[in-house]
């Protein structure tokens, strides 16, 4: 089973651009894309439709705007980071967001790495290639239970 | 002076003269033992001796006659006894006469009876008519003189006292009795001066002061003489200055206390105490703010010894009284209540007992502003000293509460300007937050589309460049340039906002480290141009905040290697320059293009571009200049069109530290 990325993003353009540069740097993984908030902590938790681990499985990793509808990527954040099973989850935000106080608030809360989208897809691919790198090939994962 | 011895030798004695003989001889022996009898009597008689030999003489003379007058019938038998007789006479009248001569300028000086009888007069004269009871007693304390002052003083005339004791005068159970003082006196013999009571007749006591002075006779300590005068004036007077020191005293206080601000009520309550200390007021009240309305605020109320305080009370109806006419003008006023007639308004003075009422109107810059009013049952306790305590107390009150009112004012505008201040401070945070959620949407939502502009523009020159012609092409890249430069500017924007917004903490910073790392950052770009930089090394310590001082120094390195005429190689000089004392002054110079210095203020404005042919936001220097001066330096600009430029930043020192 290919292990596969949770992207948590609102903006559609910026899903397709991600999408394509995780396409152009010949990343294997799979994505699963949530727009909002609670979407992702339904899908972290296996409610409902995401009940179906088969279909759905569980990420190795979650790509987290910040600016989410229904529960900010903060907000999300947090509440992995309380859920005894599953908040060893390499959680990294990716955002528009340069502001300090985010940055700040992000990494207060645990987040294991703070990203900035960059302005060309040209940047995007290189950043995703080496996030692939990075998160799925070098970082040894801890084991996580989820339902 | 005839001498009877010789005389009698020369006349023939005959019968007739042997009568005479005998008579002179009775006449010179009865003189002379009467002057005997004299001598003896009045032992006070001056020149004794002469009166002495006087007498021997004269009585010899005497025996001489009686023996002329024997010889007349035997004149043989007294030869002898008469030569003997004889010359014992001569002898004693020679003596007598020597003395005599001795004498007699002495008894010429000596005063006469009549003179001295003036004098006594004189000496009475004073005793008797002298204002001090002036009193004589012997040392066992009975009275033997009293003049007519001791009369008046004591009610007693002289006939009642002459022998009586002294003590008669001394009040019961007193502790400065009069005979001890007369003991003590007989053991120290001096003048002691006392201010005591003494009885009268009719058993009333009376101030007096009185010295006790020994009186001698022939040096010997024999009585007292005792001056007493009525005290009861000078004690009145001594009161009277009393009270006013205590006024004085009491003002003095009250200064002190208006400095440390103590309610006024304390302040009225001491002078109330004084008040009351002087005289019978049955009622006294201090009474402000002064309504017209016909109520008013009694700020205290003593009465019978009890503090009221803020009481509200009503006017009395002074218009159908003698008083409404007057009582609008002047400052103070006694006012008979009984002219009132039964009204409820009187209850507070009915209770304590008042008839009359002294008020007194506390006047600021013509301004009635309370009022001082002291009740007593008779008019006679409003004396002149009385009304003056009043008048100058009302003044201290009226500056207390003055003091009072115009502290509440203070108080007030303090804390109107608080209010202000918290208001205006919760308007300036929500500005503040305002634009923070501003500028947060801004990064966040303002350069997403710019981003997808920007990203699918160049997706579609990467993916499907083979369906676009030149054109097509050229067109994409205007549109992925465009995005681009917004989104710089956005970024520039948001920069200069949070270089405006953000608390700035300065801390010592060594500006070299901070230059070196943003060679670093540059350096692919100084590569590109070829530029060259020189650093002078070391560059000073100064006081800032890194990050800023990045910014700046970023900026300015950044320009100076950016704006070169084309095909120029850039060469940028940092260096300092010793300045005013606690600072120091940075330059930043380049060769470029330089600026023409009637542009030197408006490069420093945000938006501001000179040329059109360098790219830029425009906020690069606006950013400098409000991050210096947000550390509390300045900056500034020396430079002429085409001679390149020559910035300069002037940052504080950190203070020397003491190693």
């Amino acid at each position: 089973m290919k292990s596969l990325v949770l992207l948590a993003e609102d903006d559609d353009n910026d899903v397709l651009l991600i999408k394509r540069a995780f396409q152009k740097s010949r990343v294997a993984n799979a994505i699963e894309v949530v727009s909002d908030g609670e979407g992702a902590v339904n899908y972290l938790s296996g409610e409902g439709i995401y009940g179906d681990r088969a279909r759905y499985p569980f990420p190795v990793a979650m790509l987290l705007d910040l600016k989410l509808p229904r529960k900010s990527g903060l907000e999300v954040l947090a509440w992995v980071r309380q859920q005894p099973e599953i908040r060893r989850l390499p959680i990294i935000v990716l955002t528009s967001s340069r502001e300090s106080s985010d940055i700040r608030h992000a990494y207060d809360l645990g987040v294991n790495s703070y990203l900035v989208k960059p302005f060309t897809p040209l940047e995007l691919t290189e950043m995703l290639h080496s996030f692939n790198l990075y998160w799925m090939v070098l970082n040894e994962s801890a084991d996580i239970s989820y339902k | 002076m005839i001498d009877p011895v010789l005389f009698s030798h020369r006349i023939p004695i005959t019968r007739i003269n042997a009568f005479s003989d005998a008579v002179i001889a009775l006449a010179y022996v009865s003189i002379s033992l009467m002057l005997t009898y004299l001598v003896k009597r009045r032992r006070d008689l001056p020149f004794p001796m002469l009166f002495l030999f006087l007498m021997g003489a004269l009585f010899a003379c005497g025996t001489v006659r009686v023996i002329d007058v024997w010889a007349f019938w035997h004149p043989s038998l007294l030869g002898p006894l008469s030569v003997v007789a004889r010359g014992t006479a001569a002898g004693l009248s020679s003596l007598a006469a020597v003395l005599m001569f001795l004498v007699i300028p002495k008894a010429i000086g000596m005063r006469s009876p009549s003179e001295l009888d003036l004098e006594l007069q004189k000496l009475g004269g004073i005793v008797a008519s002298s204002n001090e009871a002036i009193i004589r007693g012997d040392l066992n304390g009975k009275i033997e003189k009293w003049n007519a002052a001791a009369e008046r003083l004591y009610g007693y005339p002289e006939h009642e006292v002459i022998g009586k004791s002294m003590s008669i005068l001394d009040p019961p159970h007193h502790d400065l009795q009069l005979t001890a003082i007369l003991n003590a006196l007989k053991h120290n013999p001096r003048t002691v001066h006392y201010e005591t009571r003494h009885v009268n007749r009719s058993r009333d006591l009376i101030d007096v002061a009185f010295s006790v002075s020994p009186v001698y006779e022939n040096a010997q300590l024999v009585g007292a003489a005792m001056i007493a005068r009525d005290n009861r004036e000078r004690l009145r007077l001594l009161d009277t200055e009393r009270r006013y020191t205590k006024r004085l005293e009491l003002i003095h206080r009250l200064d002190r206390m208006i400095l440390e601000r103590e309610p006024t009520n304390t302040c009225a309550k001491l002078i109330l105490e004084f008040m009351d200390s002087l005289g019978a007021f049955s009622r006294m009240t201090v009474v402000s703010p002064w309504f017209e309305s016909g109520k008013y605020i009694e700020l205290i109320d003593y009465t019978n010894g009890k503090f009221t305080e803020n009481t509200e009370r009503s006017w009395l109806p002074f218009a159908d009284t003698p008083f409404a006419a007057t009582f609008q003008q002047g400052s103070m006023h006694i006012v008979d209540l009984s002219c009132f007639g039964d009204i409820p308004e009187l209850s507070p003075h009915k209770i304590a007992g008042s008839r009359f009422v002294c008020h007194s109107k506390m006047i600021v810059r013509g301004e009635v502003i309370g009022s001082l009013n002291l009740a007593a049952a008779t008019a006679d306790v409003f004396t002149e000293e009385i009304l003056d305590h009043i008048r100058e107390l009302s003044v201290q009150l009226a500056v207390l509460i003055q003091q009072e009112s115009l502290w509440k004012k203070i108080d007030q505008h303090a804390v109107e300007l608080e209010e202000k201040v918290e208001e205006r401070t919760r308007e300036l945070k929500e500005v503040n937050s305002a634009l923070e959620a501003f500028s947060y949407s801004v990064s966040h939502d303002l350069r997403a589309p710019l981003r997808t502009m920007q990203g699918f523009t160049e997706a579609l020159l990467e993916d499907y460049s083979a369906q676009l012609d030149a054109t097509g092409q050229d067109y994409a890249r205007r549109i992925a340039e465009g995005a681009g430069r917004l989104d710089r500017l956005i970024q520039d924007l948001l920069r200069y906002n949070r270089i405006g917004q953000s608390k700035i903490d300065s801390c010592a910073v060594d500006l070299g480290k901070i230059v070196d790392e943003i060679l670093e950052e540059l350096a692919a770009d100084l590569d590109r141009q070829g530029a060259k930089v020189n650093i002078d090394d070391p560059l000073p310590v100064v006081l800032g905040h890194p990050g800023t001082l990045s910014q700046v120094f970023s900026n300015l390195i950044g320009n100076a290697v950016k704006f070169v005429r084309p095909g120029q190689k850039s060469l940028v000089r940092v260096k300092t320059e010793p300045s005013a004392k606690g600072t120091v002054r940075i330059w930043v110079e380049d060769n470029g293009i330089g600026i023409e210095p009637k542009h030197k203020d408006r490069v420093f404005q945000i938006f501001e571009r000179l040329d059109a042919a360098y790219s830029g936001t425009g906020i690069g220097l606006a950013i400098v200049r409000k991050g210096v001066e947000r550390m509390g330096g300045q900056v500034g600009l020396i430079s002429q069109l085409g001679e390149g430029s020559r910035f300069w930043v002037e940052m504080p020192k950190p203070a020397e530290v003491q190693l």
